[in-house]
């Protein structure tokens, strides 16, 4: 199957200035040359300035979710930023083929004063959508935002935060992007909303748009990207899978800003993250066996402690091959749901094993809501996946994953 | 500079370091401004619903200045305090057409001068055509000008006097006023975003500027003050705008013809150097 690109990065670099009259003092000299064509010194520093993206490669095709992780300050935003035309680059080229979405401040440009109702037209045209366009998906904008009719007749002054990211967010859904810039946004909605964004953003992707997303939740980036970008200090250090460029990352060679374990932080906050204390995988008799047939359905029992009901997070599940560490599938449980059907602190749910024949291993994280990092780990003992009866694994599209995880938790 | 002729597919856009030269430049801006005609006038419509919809005045006030205005000026000239040459037309009458074509021009200055300055993160998180701001901003200029216009209308009434046909002409002899003025306000609103210091500069200049336009004193015929109607670029369609309200003729159409010339030469200029510039400063807002 033949990829097609849709973004195209060639030797873009990016230089800001700290100085805010320095950075005056260049931009009206910039300008006056840019005026009368005389040439711009582009490829040095002048003092004070600082290289925010300094020579970025990549390609990005149709279909593919590219995650792009790095401290604060590593040049991501920059980047997406030059994708979407709002800075220019000083060197290098960037081609760009689809109508350009990006979901990098929803709701910029929101009047507080005007209604939801009025700001959905204005923000509409401000994302490139045209009046017809508007009043045919006026309702099922609506309808994403999941806001009420009180609420879209009220002044956005009044929205919380929340309800104006939904509505920010609804709005540039709708802009049918076939590249869609993500930085993260996701981060502000509920976990419900949070849950409707995740399968609006896969949709995209199965009609064939291209995303970059940027974020600091990491298990996300496992979650929805089969490939990665690590930067630092402005350079891009690592593509590759997504797995391992979280892993590198995380493993804390990125110097003081790598993760590590958010256990005490959040002990230091009153009351304790939860705890993973067993994972077991067992077939249907109960047994913890080793082999499971493709496309079987394996029952998972996970037992909790700590249990906060108060706790904002949700439960990852995971499922790496043991030679490649890839991350093959991956889903996830909003914590209000396990707290409701774990109340004693086992979990159990049906987990169906499709992936291709190889030997696996299960694992289970706790993530908090905001935390930058997992709270805490589990890992199942390994299995084979052999060839059954049911026949090949069903891989969609045949690119995006090597294996699919079906997960259903039982009461649900 | 070499500019690397690379031709893009189609539906594919573009970003090199340099921007389109020549040609190319004004074919852009052309087309980009056609395509966000629909914009322009959403932005134009949000400034118009949301300016007066926390006050008790309303549109009270796009008239309350000018009222003033007129008010202060007749009584300083019944009082014989601040006299000026024998007008045609009754004094109130002369001053209020004035303070209205001077208005369209000084309030549309001020307001697009701050026009990127007050986007907040529009500029900063969403790619558009910031000249869109510009222009909407002036656009509430218009609106003022409209309800301006029904206050002369009661003038006229109210003194008994009788309009020429030629007042019909008044909004398009105007246009090039539009011109001049968006294209000062292209270069102010993009300093202005550069350094705060032009927002404060454009209402101070255009203080000095009023008094130095025939807008509460006929523009004398010698001396050296009769000059400024080929130095002050405003000055003709103050002038113009009477005449064509009231005369039904122009008394001065080479010094409007000139006018008419800065203001389209104006524009261009303001509006290419905008478009050059903005990328590069707009990341500094």
């Amino acid at each position: 199957m033949s990829r097609e690109v849709a973004v195209h990065v060639e030797g873009v670099s990016k230089k800001f200035c700290r100085q805010l009259r320095q950075s005056v003092v260049y931009a009206a000299a910039d300008s006056a040359r840019e005026l009368l064509s005389l040439p711009i010194p582009r490829q040095r520093l002048r003092s004070g300035e600082f290289w925010a993206v300094r020579d970025a490669e990549f390609e990005l095709y149709r279909g593919e979710c590219l995650g792009l992780i790095g401290a604060n300050g590593a040049g991501k935003s920059t980047v997406l930023k030059m994708l979407n035309g709002i800075l220019r680059p000083d060197t290098g080229r960037i081609r760009l083929r689809g109508r350009v979405g990006a979901l990098i401040e929803v709701g910029a440009g929101f009047h507080p004063m005007l209604t939801g109702r009025e700001n959905v037209y204005v923000n509409g045209a401000i994302l490139g959508m045209s009046q017809r366009e508007l009043e045919k998906k006026f309702d099922s904008i609506v309808g994403f935002s999941g806001l009420s009719q009180e609420a879209l007749d009220a002044p956005v002054k009044t929205y919380s935060s929340g309800m104006h990211v939904r509505l920010g967010f609804a709005v540039a859904a709708h802009s049918d992007p076939q590249i869609l810039l993500v930085d993260e946004v996701l981060s502000v909605g509920d976990l419900e909303f949070v849950g409707r964004c995740r399968r609006y953003i896969s949709q995209l992707l199965a009609g064939g748009a291209a995303i970059i997303f940027v974020t600091h939740r990491l298990h996300e980036v496992e979650l929805m990207c089969e490939r990665a970008m690590l930067m630092r200090d402005g350079e891009i250090v690592m593509q590759g899978p997504a797995r391992s460029v979280v892993d590198t990352y995380r493993a804390g060679d990125e110097g003081a800003d790598g993760a590590r374990p958010l256990n005490a932080t959040w002990g230091v906050e009153g009351g304790t993250a939860p705890h993973i204390k067993r994972l077991r995988v067992l077939d249907a008799s109960g047994a913890e066996p080793e082999t499971f047939e493709v496309g079987s359905w394996a029952l998972l029992e996970i037992e909790l402690e700590r249990l906060g009901p108060d706790f904002e997070g949700e439960l990852f599940f995971g499922l790496s091959c043991v030679d490649r560490r890839l991350v093959t599938a991956a889903a996830a449980v909003p914590w209000g749901t396990v707290a409701r059907l774990a109340p004693q602190g086992t979990l159990r749910c049906r987990i169906r094993l499709m992936a291709i024949p190889d030997e696996y291993q299960l694992y289970v994280r706790v993530h908090g809501d905001r935390e930058f990092d997992y709270l805490d780990q589990a890992t199942s003992r390994s299995f084979q996946i052999v060839p059954g009866g049911k026949g090949a694994p069903y891989l969609p599209g045949g690119t995006r994953a090597e294996a699919l995880l079906e997960l259903h938790v039982d009461g649900e | 500079m070499p500019h690397i002729a690379d031709p893009a597919l189609p539906g594919e856009v573009i970003y090199t370091p340099e921007g389109r030269p020549g040609i190319g430049a004004l074919r852009e801006m052309v087309s980009e401004l056609w395509d966000s005609r629909e914009l322009t006038w959403r932005l134009f419509l949000r400034d118009y619903s949301v300016r007066y919809r926390q006050t008790f005045l309303g549109y009270v006030w796009a008239v309350l200045p000018v009222v003033l205005t007129v008010g202060t000026f007749t009584w300083l000239n019944r009082m014989r305090v601040l006299p000026v040459a024998e007008t045609e037309l009754p004094y109130p009458v002369f001053v209020l057409l004035g303070t209205t074509v001077w208005q369209l021009f000084a309030g549309g200055l001020t307001a697009a001068t701050q026009s990127l300055v007050g986007a907040g993160s529009l500029i900063s998180k969403v790619k558009f055509p910031r000249e869109v701001l510009v222009v909407s901003a002036f656009g509430q200029s218009l609106v003022d000008f409209a309800v301006r216009a029904v206050l002369v209308a009661a003038f006229f009434a109210a003194f008994g006097i009788a309009p020429a046909w030629t007042i019909l002409a008044v909004p398009l002899a105007l246009l090039p006023l539009c011109g001049l003025c968006l294209g000062i306000s292209f270069f102010t609103a993009l300093a202005n975003g550069l350094v705060r210091d032009v927002g404060q500069m454009v209402p101070v200049v255009l203080t000095f500027w009023m008094f130095l336009t025939p807008v509460v004193y006929p523009l004398p015929s010698s001396g050296p003050a009769a000059m400024l109607r080929f130095v002050n670029p405003v000055a003709p369609f103050v002038v113009a705008a009477r005449d064509l309200s009231t005369r039904g003729y122009l008394s001065e159409p080479v010094s409007y013809a000139a006018a008419c010339g800065i203001g389209m030469v104006v524009f261009l200029l303001g509006w290419w150097g905008f478009h050059t510039v903005e990328p590069r400063l707009a990341e500094r807002i």
